[in-house]
Formats: C-alpha cells, structure tokens, sequence
C-alpha cells in the first residue's frame, strides 16, 4: 500500500486534502487568478511591452490625488469605525444571555442588508431635499439646503456606517476570549476600572483592534459603491475611478494599471501590517 | 525574604451570609470564624457554596445578607480592588502578556510603589517561591507548578494579611500536588498569613489545614480539626466526604446516653456510638465505620465472606460480604495480620463501638 492511501488517526492523505481542495482552487483560478494576470498584463502590453499607463498614472498629479485621498479616506473611516465599534464591542462582551443578543442584532442586522441598499439610504437622507435637510429648514436652523450630499463628510460618515461590523466582530471575538479571571484578578490585585482595561483588557484585546483595522481599511481602499453614490466626483476615490475608465471611458489598460497600482499599495499596507500584527501575537498568544 | 513579612495575618470572620442566584440558594446562613495566621480549608463537592463564599470574601459577589469583616473591618459591600487581600485562582488567571516580573510586579505597580522598590520586592518574592532568574520570561513558557509559584508569589507580594485559594491545585499531577502543598503551608507559616482554601479534595484538606469547614448545599455541615472531622463527624455527610466509610442500615433496637444498639436491615445485630440527635428506638438508622477500624476475626462479630481483595502497596483492603446485600470494607497494613485470607473465606467482622457512629437514616435534609 502506498504512503499516501494509508489512514492515520485524523490527518488527511495528501490527495484526500487536493480533493476537497480543488473545487474552490479551480473557481480561484478562473475566477480570480486568471483576470487578475490578464489585467496585469493589459496594463503592461498594449499591444507591445510598454509602461506607459503607469507613466501616466504617476505622472498626473489628479490620479496621485486621488490615490492620497482613497488613503486618507481608508484611514480616517478605520479610525471612525474604531472609535465607535470598539465601546460596542466591549458592551457586547460584557452583557450576557437576551441583551447580548439584542446588540449583536443591531451590529448584524445592517451586516445582512446590501451596501446598496444602505448607500442609497444614507442618499435619501442627505439630499437637496432630504430628510435631514428638510428637518433642518422645518426647525428654522437654516434658510438654505446645506450641501451634505457628495462632500467628504458625507463619504465618511456613511463609510463608517456601512463598515461598522468588520471592525465590531472581530474586537468582540477577542474580548469574548478573555478569560473573566483576568480582570477579577486584576481587579483582587489593586487595580480600578480603568487601570483593569488600560492594563489588562485592552492590551490583550489588541490581535482583534488590528484584525478590525485592517479589514476596515483595506475594504475602504477598494470600496465602489458608497463612495461613488454619495461621495460623488469631488470626493472620487479610486475605485470609482477604475470603474469610470472601464464603463465609461472604455481605457481597459488604463484602468488595469490603476487596479495593478492599488493591489500593490494594498499587499504593501497589508505585509507592513502583519508585521506588527505578528510581533503583537507573540506577546499577546503568551497564554 | 524578611520584606515580604508584612503584619502577619488578620482574622476573618462571617456571620450569617446569605447569596441566592435565581432560585438556588447558593449560602444559606452561614457563619464562620477563621483566626490571625490560621490556615482554614473551605470543603465541599461542587455546587457547595465554598467557591461562592470565597468569591465574596474577595469581594466579586456581594452577600444578600449577612457581613463579612477582615481583620475587624467591615467589607461587605467594599470593592474588590481595595480589600488587600491576596488570591490565588484555580487556574493561576497569570496575565499572559506580562512577563513573570511584570505579573508580580502588578499590585505593587497599582499602589505606586518606587521602581527601585518595585524590583527587590518582586525578586524577593521570585526567591520566595524558588523562581529566581524566571522574570523575563512569559507565563505561557513555564510548567504548570511554575505558573502556580508565579501565581502564589502575586498573590504575596503586597503583604496581604489574608490569602484566599481557590482549588489552586487541582490542574496539577499528584506528586507535584504533594510537593506545592508543602511549599504552600510552608509560605503560609513564614509569612504568618491567614489562609482560606477552597478545595473538593479531602485529602489535601485534612493534610493542610489547621481546621476544616465542610460545606454542603449552601450551609457548614462542621467546622473542627482534621482530627475531630475524621474521628468525629456531625453528620453522616461529613463521615462519608471525610476519609472512607463504611455505611450500614439498620433500625435501632437499644439505645442509652452514649451507645446505640442497631439491627442491620440483612441481619446481624452492631453497637456504635451516637453521633447525632433523632435516634429512637424502632427508627431507621445508618452506622458508619471506618474500614481501618473494622478487625477481621474468628470468634466474635457478624459473619460474612471474602469478596474482594485488593492490594494496593503499603495497604490491603477486603471487601467482607454479609448477607445478600451488605459489604463491608476492611483495611490494613499489606503485612498484617488479614495479608494471608484470601477470597472465599469465611470470617467474623467486628469493631470497637467507641469506632462507630450512629446516625439517624432519614438523611437530615
């Protein structure tokens, strides 16, 4: 009998492990990895080897702008989201049974509504004549419909909004973790309320504070729909700009070489992160 | 070393505590004194309310009623973090990102001790419980019996007048349990520390403390010596979690001041002393006998066949069979007189009746 058609205690055999494998490489492959290389390479081949797209990429001041904006955006809607889900996440972990439930809920629940639906939302609200402009006039605080639509701030806040959940869970599976004779002990040690998180919860909650960020930053990078609804074309993030090169302008090198661009900024923040995300684990996994 | 000796201990003392969650009655009124310095087991099986008391005693739960005082102050209702009182978890509860100096260093840290001050009490400490050199590294890259010292060393460091242990054992092997429970009493009396240790082993119990409450459905079955709980258990509870014993039923047909007279259900007529209150003659009645104190013989006692024989090294126990229902079991030295009966023979089981005791059968609660 050959090595591999043994069967021992729970390990899978290398080709039992390709099977159950290979439905979801094959769909990776020609879904994913394949229009990807094909990219890369209409933006490199046109039909000759050429760097041009990337030329203009770096040459064009509006294209690094936006790329600095899509990075200042990605970064301010993480810290937004932090700010936010964290308090939530530490109530969720500390309330039990019905009342947990009620708050996972309220995170969940927009979680399960599409980002369209939500983007188009936040669209109703903050129109020329909206909901809130419309309270605003009818409570005599302004004359005129403020312009909240398709400015940053609006970007912002429904970034935020949209992306609340992926930095809520991942914070609240870490505290969840914690054991409750950690702070008790802390708690039997000396230390108050504040002492017991600054020293014991949050430092041990930080592996699920940089899982948050990362994925709220890197999902804010690529993210199409919110910002090309209500952020508009003064606020226009890269993603939208890709997708107008496409639909619109019909430049698929063009916009390839944009997505090569961002996939790089992408892998490069997501490496320099793990790096830190490691160096934090091995003091963090110490238990 | 001699830094670490702070006031010595302080007494602790409870009167009528009383914590219900939900509907169970986790204490029902429960009064206990432990003195300056005394090393005091909470024992009971899971569910007793030992854990539950200790937690309050450190101040994580809060009594429904009654009050609880360390060292003649009132805590009931003081938060937890500024009771001084030291506390060892069942599962050590070390913080997994401090190192082992930074983990004892903790409570010294939190009442804002100098730095300079801080290091030669945590390496005293770390000297203490026979870990010097281990501050740098994690708690996640020691033993078990190690995070236990680094557990015991925190919990020691600030001078706290009372030591609270909560089953600080249990996750470790018997030998090294045997070792940690020398080195624990050994702290304890260095340091003049009052200790309360919760444990469901009776064994490390009656090895470690200098009196034992035993704790059963939320209420103290008996506080005393190890010695008076093993000689003298109150209640048959006690008789059965104290040590081995063998229970027999029977009703009682004589019955004086001291002695109790009972008619085993399968025959066979046993003396013991009483041991608790509701004994009459014609009621229902259990004898409790410790098999090292049952003698194995020929000429007087019940009679009853050779079951089992167990050898188990130092020790051999026979499981004597009387009738069709009763066994009773025999202990003694490997190389004593019983080392040469074998199953299958007859013999005649008797004890001293100042070795038996007498409990009413209608188990009380």
């Amino acid at each position: 009998m050959t090595r591999w058609r043994q069967v021992r205690g729970g390990r899978w055999s290398p080709l039992a492990a390709m099977l159950l494998l290979s439905p979801m490489a094959l769909l990776l492959i020609a879904g994913f990895f394949y229009p990807l290389v094909n990219l890369l390479g209409r933006s490199l081949w046109t039909p000759e080897f050429s760097l041009v797209h990337y030329e203009r990429l770096l040459g064009e001041p509006l294209y690094l702008l936006i790329l600095m904006r899509t990075l200042w955006i990605a970064g301010v809607v993480s810290v937004f989201t932090l700010l936010l889900g964290y308090p939530v996440a530490l109530v969720m972990a500390r309330l039990g049974g019905w009342k947990a439930a009620l708050v996972a809920a309220c995170v969940l629940v927009p979680l399960w509504t599409s980002a369209l639906v939500r983007s188009y939302a936040w669209v109703v609200l903050l129109q020329r004549n909206g909901i809130v402009n419309d309270t605003l006039r009818g409570l005599g605080l302004t004359e005129q419909p403020l312009r909240l639509i398709h400015t940053e701030g609006a970007l912002l806040v429904a970034m935020t909004h949209v992306l609340l959940p992926f930095m809520v869970l991942p914070i609240y599976s870490v505290l969840r973790a914690i054991s409750t004779d950690l702070p008790r002990a802390a708690a039997n040690l000396g230390a108050g309320t504040w002492s017991i998180f600054r020293h014991v919860t949050l430092p041990l909650s930080l592996p699920g504070v940089f899982a948050g960020t990362l994925m709220v930053f890197i999902l804010s990078l690529g993210f199409y729909i919110t910002p090309a609804l209500v952020g508009g074309p003064r606020t226009l993030m890269i993603a939208t700009l890709i997708g107008q090169q496409m639909t619109e302008l019909l430049n698929w090198s063009f916009a390839s070489a944009i997505a090569a661009a961002l996939l790089a900024v992408t892998l490069l923040l997501v490496a320099a992160f793990r790096r830190v995300l490691r160096i934090d684990q091995m003091a963090g996994h110490a238990g | 070393m001699a830094e670490l000796k702070g006031a010595g201990g302080a007494p602790v003392s409870i009167a009528a505590v009383e914590k219900r969650f939900g509907s169970v009655a986790a204490l029902q009124g429960v009064s206990l004194d432990a003195g300056a310095g005394e090393f005091l087991s909470l024992l009971g099986p899971s569910g007793s309310g030992k854990t539950t008391l200790l937690m309050m005693i450190a101040g994580f739960e809060i009594p429904d009623r009654g009050t609880i005082a360390i060292g003649g102050r009132d805590v009931t209702e003081l938060p937890a973090n500024q009771r001084n009182v030291g506390m060892v978890f069942q599962r050590y509860a070390l913080f997994p990102h401090m190192t082992v100096a930074e983990n004892i260093g903790f409570p010294l840290r939190m009442r804002g001790l100098a730095r300079s001050e801080m290091s030669s009490r945590v390496e005293d400490a770390l000297k203490l419980v026979r870990l010097d050199g281990y501050g740098t590294r994690l708690p996640s890259q020691l033993s078990g019996g190690q995070q236990q010292r680094v557990a015991l060393a925190r919990a020691v460091v600030f001078r706290p007048p009372v030591l609270l242990m909560d089953e600080p054992l249990a996750a470790l092997d018997k030998k090294l349990r045997q070792a940690m429970q020398l080195e624990v009493r050994h702290l304890q009396r260095e340091l003049g520390l009052t200790v309360l240790y919760v444990t469901h082993d009776q064994e490390e119990a009656l090895t470690m403390s200098d009196r034992i409450a035993v704790l059963n459905d939320g209420r103290i079955e008996q506080i005393g010596r190890p010695e008076e709980l093993y000689e003298m258990p109150a209640s048959a509870f006690v008789a059965d979690f104290i040590g081995e014993t063998n229970f027999l039923s029977g009703d009682v047909v004589g019955l004086d001041a001291r002695e109790c007279r009972v008619l085993l259900d399968g025959d066979g007529l046993v003396t013991g002393r009483v041991a608790a209150d509701g004994l009459a003659a014609g009621t229902g009645a259990r004898l409790a006998v410790r098999p090292d104190r049952v003698r194995l013989g020929n000429a007087e006692g019940i009679e009853g066949t050779i079951a089992e024989r167990i050898y188990s090294g130092a020790m051999l126990m026979l499981a004597v069979r009387i009738g069709e229902t009763t066994t009773i079991m025999a202990r003694g030295p490997s190389n004593g007189p019983d080392a040469d009966r074998s199953v299958g023979d007859r013999v005649r089981v008797s004890w001293k009746p100042e070795d038996a005791r007498v409990y009413p059968a209608a188990a009380e609660r």
